[in-house]
């Protein structure tokens, strides 16, 4: 890499920050409104701007295509005893799944669909590769929530169904449980959570609360349900999608 | 607002890109085939095929020199692997000997704790078949615990230190079970421990935690051995956890004669920290110190990379940087062991004749170079080694593999010279924190070499302390170090010199200043005997400080001679490519990385990657043309920390649907005036803008289009790569930058 070059990039980010941070007052005295815009459905988002042809698809194949000479190297490292981790930008899925395929005939690959960035560097042996591909992230983009949606700060329907179907069919009967509740009790703050066990006990779904304490930690973490304290005092569960989503996403799972 | 999806039959579904597998945490690609065994096979075929084609067409041709490369890599691989485990077990050898004294000590306190809990008396059959603990005076509730101070912030480092103490103590016939500060946590509480110590003691998997479990163990073993349990870093565990299991230990004592070992990264204070007052009551402390990590570094170099080891080495500029990246990054071994197997994989890869270094390690010091058991090309390797940077500069040589033997012996014997001296260097330095990899770096510098062998052409009776040491390195620090040693010590030193040396050229002039130094002696021993009571003693005292000085000068001398003339780094040697790794700016980026600045890089520069014809390089303005992703990210550089999203959508729109604006520099986009006139458009005439492009969108119809959903998916993406932050519900109009300049 040329340094001086490097020197001079800084040089611009640093009066880019100055830049920013003396925008900064007045960028926050904008008063304007995201609903200015139009939202939309995010399902409808998403379909629409999955037809998007993408710009540069020539250019983008050919980087992508350029990196198969550094197949050798990788199949060398990996022998070595080293994890690859690959940074830059541009969805890298794609790329390394052609990799393992064509580079590592010989071996079992397993595929594992991260979904978070939790990552402890001491316990890898990484070898770090800059491998920018400017490949859209179709597959990675499903699992993060879209501006200009309906809701934004919800999870949509279809990722909501995307995490379910990941769950045990237990776990995806519980929240079925749960959604016709909410359906069916649109003015209720909620289930409340010893109401949720004894109907999934009743149904033999969970043997016990600790099962279900299990279920509700992973839907949870996906923000699939949230909790909230009724005017009595009682925890009560809630899923935080519109009522018709929620048919939607039931029907899905079904 | 309708909607528009109803209308739009033929619109491309996403799920066009989320097969199955990508909704499950984790699939199977592919399954390994039995394809090495058929792989082999077809090799076979494919050599004999070689043969036959070799002078047919070019693509068969193309396909022997494809065979060669892969033939030659998997040699390479072989070869890295042998040198590799060569270093590896060089490190393990030598962190083990580190250790040695500490263990032995520890070992030694282990007995006499055993044998002083024994004399309180073991428990009688009744009481020990009780499933209980034995309630005893206070005394017996105190628990022998030896703190371990790693002097490490880093435990990294400390694991295997703590896994070998453990080995080393079941070797001395010690019951032993290592906990991790993982096993200590509120969540699995002490129940977790319980249950590791039962695995590691009985090899059981039972659910139960129990000690009485423990005890009748222990009862079977006839009371015979101590019971150690080692803890390997007490600051990461949960206190209230560690507090429980030692209440708990304390009570059961006379049963089970637990003694405890904690490694501490810190101070004495750390356990007052950690613990309440009713557990550290029944601790009974000692005090062990391992090593600090410098002096364990000073003799993984010595081993790995100045004593014979695997032929490998690493040129001035990365040894330069592995020093820094060790004192400056986390200064763990780990993180430098981890350099240089990166070091060490990359020339391999990169290096053809690296497969040379195998014999290396095999035939240790009787290695002599024998071009057909490398299984490569005779004619191949010849010319290519002959073709070496390296071997351009010097005298031409003739090119037979009888010459490039001898150049490779002379490589040896010069390198055992190098190494013989800053080794000599480094013992005289050593009491003053002189520290070897500082040693390394200066001695490895081929600019100093060169730069001091012209001086010497120059004036070949320069005087030796003439021009090589610079004032304040650790060269010139060992040297100053010797002038002021005693006579006695530097006997000491020249002692060690002097198997130090052994086999080289340098010995006969270190032998030669230990003549010298006797006959000194004894000439001074002589004089102390003759003595006459008149002389004043002072004057003695003088002579015999006269004399030391003297004496240091002369070592000074030889060192400084020493250095002068057989101080040629490797990368001052013909071949030297062979066997030296000196690609510092591949082993940074292949050992840091530099995801946050580089992606941001990549947005800002894209045309370098994807090198377009369309968008222009260089230039600052925006095209329409432009990666979507890339514009958005440019845009957000004209923002504060927070990025107000309507403008920012607004920024985008006006860049990609008016190619004139892209004349502007993009920071124009933001001025108030446009502002205003975007304001003046009033929202519901944007409210019906955007019905009609999103209905073009779902139509397929327009390139416009994208300006609706494009920066949609730009800031998902900037959100996917880490670079902001969606909005919030306090601030819902408004994405957060992360990252800020490179």
């Amino acid at each position: 890499m040329d340094f001086n070059e490097v020197d001079e990039e800084e040089f611009g980010f640093s009066r880019n920050y100055f830049l920013a941070k003396e925008l900064g007052g007045s960028s926050k005295k904008s008063g304007r409104k995201l609903s200015d815009i139009n939202v939309v459905d995010e399902q409808e988002l998403r379909t629409a701007a999955a037809s998007i042809k993408p710009k540069h698809q020539k250019d983008i194949a050919a980087l992508i295509n350029s990196y198969k000479s550094l197949y050798p190297k990788w199949a060398f490292e990996l022998r070595c005893g080293f994890g690859l981790l690959m940074y830059g930008f541009g969805s890298k899925k794609a790329l390394i799944e052609d990799f393992a395929s064509t580079a590592l005939p010989e071996h079992s690959v397993i595929v594992i669909n991260v979904w978070d960035k939790k990552m402890v560097h001491t316990q890898f042996n990484w070898y770090w590769y800059h491998v920018p591909t400017f490949a859209p992230y179709k597959v990675e983009g499903l699992f993060f929530p879209m501006i200009l949606a309906h809701g934004n700060s919800n999870q949509s329907a279809k990722t909501a169904a995307i995490v379910l179907q990941s769950l045990t069919p237990n776990a995806q009967s519980v929240f079925r449980i749960l959604a016709k509740y909410q359906l069916s009790h649109p003015d209720d703050e909620g289930m409340a959570i010893d109401n949720l066990y004894s109907m999934s006990r009743e149904r033999f779904l969970v043997s016990s609360q600790v099962t279900l304490n299990a279920h509700l930690t992973e839907f949870k973490d996906h923000e699939l349900v949230k909790i909230k304290r009724n005017s009595d005092g009682q925890d009560c569960l809630y899923i935080p999608l519109a009522a018709e989503a929620i048919e939607k996403l039931l029907s899905e799972i079904n | 607002m309708a909607s528009p999806g109803n209308d739009a039959p033929t619109t491309p579904s996403i799920d066009d890109a989320v097969t199955d597998n990508n909704l499950q945490p984790f699939f199977v690609l592919q399954k390994g085939s039995l394809r090495k065994s058929e792989r082999n096979l077809s090799g076979a075929v494919k050599t004999r095929r070689k043969i036959d084609l070799s002078s047919a067409s070019p693509k068969a041709s193309e396909d022997v020199e494809d065979e060669r490369e892969e033939e030659n890599m998997k040699l390479r691989m072989e070869a890295f692997e042998i040198v590799w485990s060569k270093v590896e077990s060089t490190i393990k050898d030598v962190l083990r000997d580190i250790n040695t004294s500490v263990f032995s000590e520890i070992q030694n306190w282990v007995h006499e704790s055993f044998n002083t809990i024994k004399s309180l008396g073991t428990p009688d059959f009744p009481e020990a078949t009780q499933s209980f603990p034995i309630a005893r005076d206070a005394s017996s509730k105190k628990l022998f615990t030896g703190l371990v101070f790693t002097k490490n912030m880093e435990f990294v480092d400390d694991l295997l230190t703590f896994e070998e103490l453990g080995k080393h103590l079941k070797s001395q016939g010690c019951h032993v079970a290592n906990l991790s500060s993982l096993d200590f946590t509120t969540k699995n509480g002490i129940g977790g421990c319980l249950r590791s110590l039962l695995r590691q003691f009985l090899m059981s998997t039972l659910d139960a935690a129990d000690m009485s479990i423990l005890a009748s163990w222990y009862g079977e073993q006839n009371y015979a051995n101590p019971v150690v349990v080692v803890i390997d870093d007490i600051e990461r565990c949960s206190g209230f956890v560690l507090s429980d299991f030692i209440l708990m230990l304390s009570e059961w004592v006379v049963k089970i004669p637990v003694i405890l070992i904690m490694g501490v990264a810190t101070t004495l204070d750390t356990m007052r920290k950690i613990l309440p007052s009713n557990a550290l009551q029944h601790l009974c402390p000692y005090e062990f110190t391992l090593g600090i990590p410098a002096e364990r570094m000073d003799a993984i170099v010595k081993a790995v990379l100045l004593k014979p080891c695997s032929g490998f080495t690493i040129g001035q500029k990365v040894a330069v940087f592995m020093r820094n990246y060790f004192v400056s990054q986390d200064g763990t071994l780990t993180s430098f062991i981890r350099a240089l197997k990166i070091a060490c994989s990359l020339h391999f890869y990169m290096e053809p004749l690296s497969v040379i270094l195998r014999e290396c390690v095999l035939e240790e010091d009787n290695w002599e170079l024998g071009i057909e058991k490398n299984g490569l090309s005779p004619e191949l390797m010849l010319k290519y080694a002959f073709d070496l940077p390296s071997c351009q500069s010097g005298e031409m040589m003739e090119q037979t593999s009888e010459s490039l033997a001898q150049a490779f012996s002379e490589l040896k014997r010069l390198q055992n010279e190098w190494r013989a001296v800053v080794l000599c260097l480094h013992e005289a330095g050593k009491g003053e924190k002189v520290r070897l990899l500082d040693l390394y770096c200066e001695a490895s510098d081929p600019e100093s070499y060169n730069k001091r062998k012209a001086e010497l052409d120059k004036d070949p009776d320069l005087p030796p302390s003439g021009p090589i040491l610079i004032k304040g390195h650790a060269i010139s620090e060992a040297v100053r170090l010797v002038r002021d040693l005693s006579t006695a010590q530097l006997g000491k030193l020249i002692s060690i010199w002097e198997s130090l040396t052994t086999g080289t050229e340098v010995y006969h002039r270190v032998f030669a200043l230990k003549l010298l130094l006797k006959m000194e002696d004894g000439k001074s021993s002589k004089k102390d005997f003759t003595v006459t009571p008149k002389r004043h003693t002072s004057r003695i005292k003088l002579n015999t400080g006269k004399d030391s000085k003297l004496m240091s000068d002369k070592a000074v001398t030889v060192l400084e001679c020493m250095y002068r003339d057989c101080m040629q780094p490797i990368e001052c040697m013909p071949f030297h490519e062979i066997f030296c790794f000196r690609d510092v700016d591949k082993l940074r980026l292949a050992l840091i990385g530099d995801p946050r600045r580089r992606i941001q890089v990549d947005l800002l520069e894209f045309q370098k990657l994807l090198r377009c014809s369309c968008c222009l390089t260089g230039s600052k303005a925006l095209l329409p043309t432009m990666h979507d992703t890339s514009i958005m990210y440019n845009l957000a550089q004209e923002h504060g920390d927070l990025i107000n999203l309507h403008d920012w959508y607004q920024s985008f729109k006006s860049v990609v649907l008016c190619p004139n604006s892209s004349k502007k520099k993009s920071r124009q986009s933001l001025l108030p005036k446009k502002r205003k006139e975007i304001n003046e458009s009033g929202n519901q005439s944007e409210a019906d803008l955007q019905h009609y492009e999103m209905k073009q969108a779902q139509l397929s119809l327009v390139p416009q289009r994208s300006s609706q959903f494009a920066p949609l998916m730009g800031v998902m993406e900037l959100q996917i790569t880490g670079l902001i932050r969606m909005p919030t519900k306090r601030r819902p109009d408004f994405a957060q930058r992360v990252a800020f300049g490179l």
